[in-house]
């Protein structure tokens, strides 16, 4: 699992653990995993399998049990809710199954919201977010309000939502999941397409067709890796 | 602008009428507080108003019996005063300005055909003025009249009535214990007057002591005995002080031990007053209202907590993309505190707007009205500060708690 480039993230014999009500449970057990940059990662395995959790760490939104994090280099296991919350905003782009937009905003407004966590100011908050959503080709529908928008349309505002703050990492969860296969197909053209350059895309999904877009496939069974593909 | 149901409802609020009932409930709760403490402050005054109205720095000395502890073995005996006494006090006491001696009994007096039992006092010339009071019609006690034990009387407007109905009373002609007497002046009508000593001064007829004292003897004694020794403090001296003087005066003169409680009592309006439960009546009302105002902050704080929980996803989110918890923190105190203070200043904005109404009604004098001071309004503020900080904090920590990766979980 090494790679000649440099590395985005690396995990190291990472651990995750949690109480429920028949006592603890190993989620993930001892993962070992090095990303380089640029590279189109896709993480399979069935539900249960712990793709969710892995994902949840790699995002930063939960914290290893045992075992170091390492991203860009810096070890992020045991950083605080404020750093973590610093790296979401400008290191990570999520891209969720069921899109996770506010009903309420516009799709501009919501594309907007990571630059506002970044303390961006309004103007360029603006313009960037029209950038991105030009790069999804929703420009025209910016000022709409999502629920009026199809699914396909919101996932794309959701795309552009991840890419606004131009993160090095993105991280999507069964991005086509809830579209239908045209749509999911046009979506998939789509984050297959954006990881030019240094951007790194790790997908997680159970469909093999989808995983077949990627680089790297790697196959999660009961919390460790059992099988590695690359393209 | 203030947000309309639906505006709540899309922004994610359970409930929203849960949400407006609470803040009417906060509303009335911070304006019955500031209504009831208005009330209180003008109940204050008027209490005040009608001390001065029953005489101002006015003090009543009644005398009773030696007490047994201090009877020695001839056992306990009653004392009294003579008008000589109130002569030697007026005369001695440095801290007093007027002293009058007053006698009172009830006697049938009678009015043609008409025969009532009235409460008749026997007063001195100085008696209007230090009961604070004047005659409304004719004239009053004279000093002539009492050094002539004149057969004249001053009658008050209730004792009238039922003597004479609506009919003027003025020089008719009355019979007290069967000794003719001549009606000389109507006494005024204090409504202020919140003190009532044995009757209200409307219910009472006033003849010169001297001519009381000639209707016949009391207590199966000959003696002229005065029941009460009034007396002015002057504005200068402290009650405390002129009644202490008075009673080492009057203790020395008549014998008795000067801490003997039994065979003087003084009694002050202030006394009266403040025996009265009514003064308390509108400090326990603002409590209620407090409670209500608590009561309406913990339904708020709830509601909000409630509507954390429903965006929990939401913040989950944000708190996804980047959001720090001192931001959402910040955003939902001020979300919660910023709706109890709304309710807040719409209470005291309501109770303002009541006192000033009730101001202006046209009430009875007797009616406290509320008076509005700035105290009332640091209380009534302070307690919605307080109701805000808790609706603020509440939903803040919630929201602070929500895990992240709730975002994912919800959409997995």
């Amino acid at each position: 699992m090494s790679s000649s480039a440099e590395p985005i993230l690396e995990l190291k014999k990472v651990e995750k653990q949690v109480r429920g009500p028949f006592g603890c449970l190993r989620i993930l057990k001892g993962i070992d995993l090095i990303v380089p940059r640029g590279q189109f990662l896709a993480v399979t395995g069935p539900s249960g399998s712990g793709k969710t959790t892995l994902l949840e760490i790699l995002g930063c939104l939960s914290r290893p049990s045992s075992g170091d994090y390492l991203l860009g280099g810096r070890s992020v296991a045991k950083a605080s809710s404020n750093e973590l919350a610093d790296l979401r905003a400008s290191s990570i782009g999520f891209v969720f199954q069921s899109f996770n937009l506010l009903a309420r905003l516009t799709a501009r407004q919501n594309v907007e919201l990571p630059l506002a966590y970044q303390g961006v100011p309004t103007a360029e908050r603006q313009a960037r977010a029209l950038d991105a959503l030009s790069a999804v080709g929703l420009e025209s529908r910016a000022d709409h309000p999502t629920p009026a928008m199809s699914g396909g349309e919101r996932q794309r505002v959701a795309i552009a939502r991840a890419i606004v703050g131009r993160p090095p990492l993105l991280l999507a969860d069964e991005p086509t999941g809830n579209l239908d296969a045209a749509n999911g197909a046009q979506i998939l053209q789509l984050l297959s397409s954006l990881p030019v350059g240094r951007r790194t895309l790790i997908m997680v999904t159970h469909d093999p067709q989808v995983a077949a877009r990627a680089d790297r496939i790697m196959e999660l069974r009961d919390g460790e890796f059992v099988a590695e593909r690359c393209e | 602008m203030i947000p309309t149901l639906a505006d709540l409802k899309a922004r994610g609020f359970p409930n929203p009428t849960w949400l407006v009932l609470s803040l009417v409930g906060l509303a009335v709760g911070t304006s019955v507080i500031v209504i009831l403490l208005s009330w209180g402050e003008g109940l204050s005054i008027a209490l005040e108003e009608g001390t001065n109205k029953t005489g101002k720095n006015l003090v009543l000395c009644f005398l009773g019996r030696i007490s047994k502890d201090r009877a020695g073995p001839a056992g306990p005996r009653r004392i009294w005063l003579t008008r000589e006494d109130v002569s030697f006090v007026r005369r001695r006491a440095r801290g007093i300005e007027l002293a009058v001696a007053e006698s009172r009994a009830w006697k049938p007096v009678g009015a043609g055909p008409k025969s009532v039992t009235i409460d008749v006092r026997g007063v001195e010339a100085a008696i209007e003025s230090i009961r604070d009071t004047r005659v409304v019609a004719g004239r009053g006690i004279s000093e002539l009249d009492v050094q002539r034990r004149a057969a004249v009387a001053v009658i008050g407007s209730v004792a009238s009535n039922r003597l004479f109905g609506s009919a003027s009373p003025l020089g008719e002609r009355i019979e007290i214990d069967g000794r003719p007497f001549r009606v000389v002046g109507i006494l005024e009508d204090p409504s202020g007057d919140l003190i009532r000593d044995r009757t209200l001064q409307s219910e009472q007829v006033w003849i010169p002591i001297s001519t009381f004292f000639s209707i016949g003897p009391r207590y199966g004694s000959d003696i002229d005995i005065v029941d009460v020794l009034l007396f002015r403090v002057r504005s200068d001296r402290p009650y405390s002080e002129a009644v202490r003087e008075v009673r080492r005066l009057l203790t020395s003169r008549l014998e008795v031990g000067e801490h003997d409680r039994d065979a003087l009592q003084f009694v002050t309006a202030l006394d009266v007053l403040r025996r009265l439960p009514i003064a308390a009546v509108p400090r326990f009302l603002a409590l209620l209202g407090v409670v209500a105002v608590s009561i309406s902050a913990i339904g708020v704080s709830s509601f909000m907590a409630l509507s954390v929980h429903a965006r929990r996803h939401e913040i989950a989110l944000r708190k996804a993309l980047g959001a720090r918890e001192l931001r959402l923190l910040t955003r939902f105190a001020a979300e919660g505190g910023g709706l109890t203070l709304f309710g807040g200043c719409l209470g005291l904005l309501l109770g303002l707007a009541v006192c000033n109404v009730i101001e202006r009604l046209d009430t009875p004098e007797i009616l406290p009205i509320p008076v509005v001071q700035s105290g009332v309004l640091m209380i009534a503020m302070g307690v919605v500060a307080l109701s805000a900080l808790l609706t603020a904090v509440v939903p803040a920590y919630h929201a602070v708690r929500v895990d992240p990766s709730a975002a994912f979980r919800s959409a997995s």
